[in-house]
């Protein structure tokens, strides 16, 4: 059953419906949200804001776009809210067309043995990362969806993501080298 | 086009490292409260009697306390004679069976007699005096307690000759007759050999209406005392 029935399921009064959806989007939601705030508190009060913003858009609910755009949607909403609040909103948003560059940089193949200290030293860049450039990844790997669903999340034109992405991984496998 | 520009950006290398992270969940003290909400929300909620009928209810008692207070602030403040529910025949039965003597007696010869048109006037302004006094008591009465309220009422009651000839006109002959008796004490004393301050604001009129009422109401004694005091006065 897709996201989108789940979820018509949850209006019509179904709550393992709203379970089902829940164990397949907590994840992607939770670390989306950590990852951008840094930190564990606050990523907790965002993830609770928005699956509670999701129970009660329930019964207005319409299916007009994706599921997951919708869900990531409302926590990129919430988390700009946040940024605001805090006077803090990244000026990596208001960079739209961020400067092209060079990317020659390639990752060493990575043995098993030594992947989790790979996969661990990629957070660590990914912290670094302007936070636009951050979200446009993170939203890429958790997500799964086209550049154009995730510009639709974020906001913003699809070229905008696109030149977010190669930006994020060029830092990230330059990042990467650097620590090998 | 845009598929294969999309492609050019997935990076299989980065994708699988990131796999290896992707572990980090909600803790579970948060998955009870949004799972508690979700299915809370799909909870009918209980109709609160209170929250809706407290309202009308409380409506409903401000209508009728506030039409309850209307009705009676008009009724108090109609001055129309014939709304006293005194019939009109009454009235003027009153009027014009005026007992010959009184109308006869020396007193009546001065030149302040009572003529039916005065005593007309005198009727209805005394029924308004009297309308008045009873609405300033009842405020009165509801800012004190009804005990208490009614004590200071018979101590501060300053009897006037309308409002006895407005209760004789009513039927209420006894209480006419112990308003005529207080009015008396206020403005005489028991005595009625000293001059005391308030029969300084007594006009001559107000005299011989007084004795014209204690005349009628066979106390007579001391409408002749009333008199001489009078003719004192008017000498002085």
């Amino acid at each position: 059953m897709n996201d989108e029935t789940l979820m018509l399921a949850y209006q019509r009064g179904d709550s393992t419906a709203f379970e089902n959806l829940y164990s397949r989007h907590k994840g992607g939601i939770y670390r989306y949200l950590k990852r951008q705030c840094g930190n564990d508190a606050t990523a907790e009060e965002l993830f609770q804001d928005v699956w509670l913003k999701i129970v009660n858009a329930r019964k207005n609910y319409k299916v007009t776009a994706k599921f997951t755009t919708w869900l990531y949607h409302i926590a990129h909403n919430r988390l700009i809210d946040h940024y605001r609040k805090n006077n803090r909103l990244p000026d990596s948003y208001e960079d739209d067309e961020p400067d092209e560059f060079e990317d020659h940089c390639t990752i060493d193949p990575v043995t098993e043995i030594n992947r989790t200290r790979q996969a661990e030293k990629l957070l660590d860049c990914i912290r670094q990362l302007p936070e636009a450039q951050r979200e446009s990844f993170l939203l890429k790997e958790e997500t799964g969806l086209s550049l154009i669903d995730i510009a639709n999340i974020a906001g913003t034109s699809r070229e905008t993501i696109k030149s977010r992405v190669r930006y994020a991984l060029g830092a990230l496998r330059r990042c990467l080298q650097r620590l090998s | 086009m845009n598929t294969e520009n999309d492609q050019q950006l997935d990076d299989k290398q980065l994708s699988a490292l990131y796999k290896h992270v992707q572990h980090d969940m909600p803790p579970a003290h948060l998955d009870e409260t949004i799972l508690k909400a979700a299915k809370k929300s799909l909870r009918p909620r209980p109709l609160n009697p209170f929250n809706h009928s407290w309202r009308v209810s409380a409506a409903l008692a401000a209508v009728l306390v506030l039409s309850v207070g209307i009705v009676t602030l008009m009724d108090d403040v109609d001055i129309h004679p014939a709304s006293e529910g005194v019939p009109a025949f009454i009235e003027n039965d009153r009027l014009f069976d005026q007992p010959e003597k009184e109308m006869t007696s020396p007193l009546e010869s001065a030149p302040a007699t009572i003529s039916v048109e005065t005593q007309d006037s005198d009727i209805r302004q005394g029924l308004i005096a009297e309308k008045k006094l009873k609405l300033k008591q009842r405020k009165q009465l509801s800012k004190r307690s009804s005990a208490d309220a009614s004590r200071r009422l018979i101590a501060t009651d300053r009897p006037n000759i309308d409002s006895i000839k407005a209760l004789r006109l009513a039927g209420n002959i006894p209480l006419a007759n112990k308003k005529a008796d207080l009015f008396v004490r206020y403005y005489f004393g028991n005595e009625l050999n000293k001059v005391i301050p308030e029969q300084v604001t007594l006009s001559t009129k107000d005299w011989k209406a007084i004795i014209s009422e204690l005349k009628e109401l066979d106390r007579t004694s001391i409408a002749i005392k009333l008199e001489k005091l009078l003719m004192q006065r008017e000498q002085n």
